[in-house]
């Protein structure tokens, strides 16, 4: 197919997706142009007139940069991020831009100020979050790779509601220039696919050390994986804090399939410990909250985006146009960061998550150090759940997240897998390695994948 | 940890953030939740000092500073710019206020 009929295809098939609410921007002629665009400078790279819609908080030139947030609504951005350089160069094509959580905010793209996402398989559900458009968009066929970010998760929660493969790489993998900040110790552009293959060429592409992100580091780039006969010679670990007494026993019998499978090909599993698991999402709602009060503060109405309080002095201006361009959970976050960084607090809450944090970390390096060379576990607690059950309660939401917040705050490499479906939901296989062995984490997703039967009931 | 309506007053003037009185009760009490949530982690012995970050693999830039090239001019997304400068309005200090 040429890059045009390609374009000229993902449009229809966006049309026909509209009631997912998944895209915030997307339009014919920016289509059409990007084809032409495409055809010029990489229609023989490696991603050959592929499509890739992109989470609406990488910025754009050519379409709309929201963060589905009213502060920026209708704002385009005057530069390209380095991500969306890369995929072009590589012969991408951006196909839209996807609704999220407000500035990525969430674990349900329920707290979008343009409406939320619905599930691909149930609209009564959520798709997970933040990056909930790009995950429903791979899920529902529109495009066959995305780009979500992650600061906590945001790939990997949604990946396994919506049965798709999610990829986040190791801090420092790919660049953040472009990427709109919210944690930036945490931030990582990462990679949805409908396979492995499809998500680590994407990542393939946009990986490398970028000069204008100095966490960008140099490294080997990524290899697209090519399925192993088998698993002998890997030791796997099984993390018992990953294991609850109260576990969605669907998830429970997915998981118990995959780790059966791995053993079945030969790999070596056996249990380990990761004693500060309890910690990770209480040390994350203190260091993002912290990091987004500080990266949010841009955001008030003077050099960009939407300002209010017209005719007021400039504290009252940036007090207004906060005040209503900010969505509730925003809000809330700015608010928990500016209280857990204030004189008094600062000790009792954001010292200690640092240094939960380091231990986090060590906890990782410990396990790796025994000789595993990756871990399993649930990528989520429970299947995706139904709108509105967690909205009351900020916590209960963050509880989603369970899974995947340690991981980015050690910043390793991590997958999640589809691993099958219970009552008719999927469920993922999370897949750790040690910082920088992507190419072993996406090796073994690819040899599990054609065994893994991903769309079959566990239970 | 209790946050009264005038404690959220207070970090929200921190915060540069208007919040309408009616939701001042409502934020008080998610804050007071979330908060006492995370508040778990004071149960961790102190001691361990924050990783500095790995200085090895960290590329730093020439110190120099070069302008990144724009597809379109301030202009055409700040509120209000004229004369190549962002325009706000006065502090109310500047009125005597």
């Amino acid at each position: 197919m040429t890059i045009a009929a390609e374009a000229l295809a993902v449009a229809e098939r966006l049309e026909r997706s509209a009631s997912l609410n998944a895209v915030l921007a997307w339009s014919r002629p920016a289509l059409e142009a990007e084809a032409l665009r495409v055809s010029r400078i990489g229609s023989d790279g490696p991603l050959a007139g592929m499509p890739v819609a992109i989470k609406d908080n990488i910025v754009t030139t050519d379409l709309p940069t929201t963060c589905a947030s009213r502060i920026l609504e209708g704002y385009r951005s005057p530069y390209d991020a380095t991500v969306i350089e890369r995929l072009r160069l590589a012969g991408g094509l951006v196909a839209c831009k996807t609704n999220l959580d407000e500035f990525a905010m969430g674990s349900s793209t329920e707290h979008s100020a343009f409406g939320r996402v619905r599930h691909p398989l149930d609209p009564d559900r959520v798709p997970g979050g933040s990056s909930g458009g790009s995950a429903a968009l791979v899920a529902a066929g529109v495009v066959p790779a995305a780009l979500g970010s992650e600061t906590g998760g945001s790939v990997r929660q949604p990946a396994a509601f919506c049965g798709v493969v999610g990829v986040k790489p190791s801090y420092g993998r790919v660049s953040r220039f472009g990427l709109v900040a919210f944690g930036s110790s945490l931030d990582c552009v990462s990679v949805f696919g409908r396979t492995v293959s499809d998500a680590a060429r994407v990542l393939a592409a946009i990986a490398g050390h970028d000069p204008r992100d100095a966490t960008s580091r140099p490294a080997p780039p990524v290899q697209v994986p090519v399925p192993r006969a088998d698993l002998r010679g890997l030791t796997f670990g099984l993390p018992t804090e990953y294991f609850p007494p109260d576990l969605d026993p669907g998830v429970r019998a997915g998981v118990d399939r995959a780790v059966a499978l791995v053993q079945a090909l030969g790999g070596t599993v056996r249990p380990v410990s990761l004693p500060h698991t309890r910690y990770a999402v209480p040390t994350y709602y203190v260091l993002a909250p912290a990091e987004a009060a500080a990266n949010l503060a841009r955001y008030d109405g003077v050099r960009y985006g939407v300002r209010r309080g017209a005719g007021l002095d400039l504290r009252s201006v940036y007090r207004a146009t906060r005040g209503q361009g900010f969505g509730r959970e925003v809000q809330r976050r700015i608010l928990v960061g500016t209280y857990v960084l204030s004189a008094g607090y600062y000790d009792a809450y954001y010292a200690k998550a640092q240094a939960a944090r380091v231990r986090i970390t060590a906890d990782f390096e410990a396990a790796f150090l025994t000789g595993v060379d990756a871990l399993l576990t649930p990528t989520t607690p429970t299947p995706a759940f139904r709108a509105g059950a967690k909205m009351a309660d900020p916590v209960q939401m963050y509880l989603a997240d369970i899974f995947v917040s340690a991981v980015s705050l050690a910043g390793l490499p991590a997958l999640s897998l589809p691993a099958g479906r219970s009552e008719g939901l999927p469920i993922g296989l999370q897949i750790i390695a040690p910082s920088f062995e992507e190419d072993r984490m996406l090796s073994i997703a690819a040899t599990l994948e054609p065994h893994l039967s991903a769309t079959a009931e566990v239970r | 940890m209790t946050i009264s309506p005038d404690d959220l007053v207070r970090i929200a003037r921190l915060a540069e953030l208007d919040i309408a009185e009616a939701d001042l009760r409502r934020l008080a009490g998610e804050l007071e939740g979330i908060v006492s949530y995370v508040g778990q982690l004071t149960s961790l012995a102190s001691a361990d000092p924050p990783a500095a970050g790995d200085p090895v693999g960290v590329v730093l830039r020439e110190d120099r500073v070069d302008p990144i090239p724009l597809d379109r001019a301030p202009a055409d997304f700040a509120p209000e710019f004229q004369d190549r400068f962002f325009l706000v309005p006065r502090l109310p200090a500047m009125d005597g206020g």
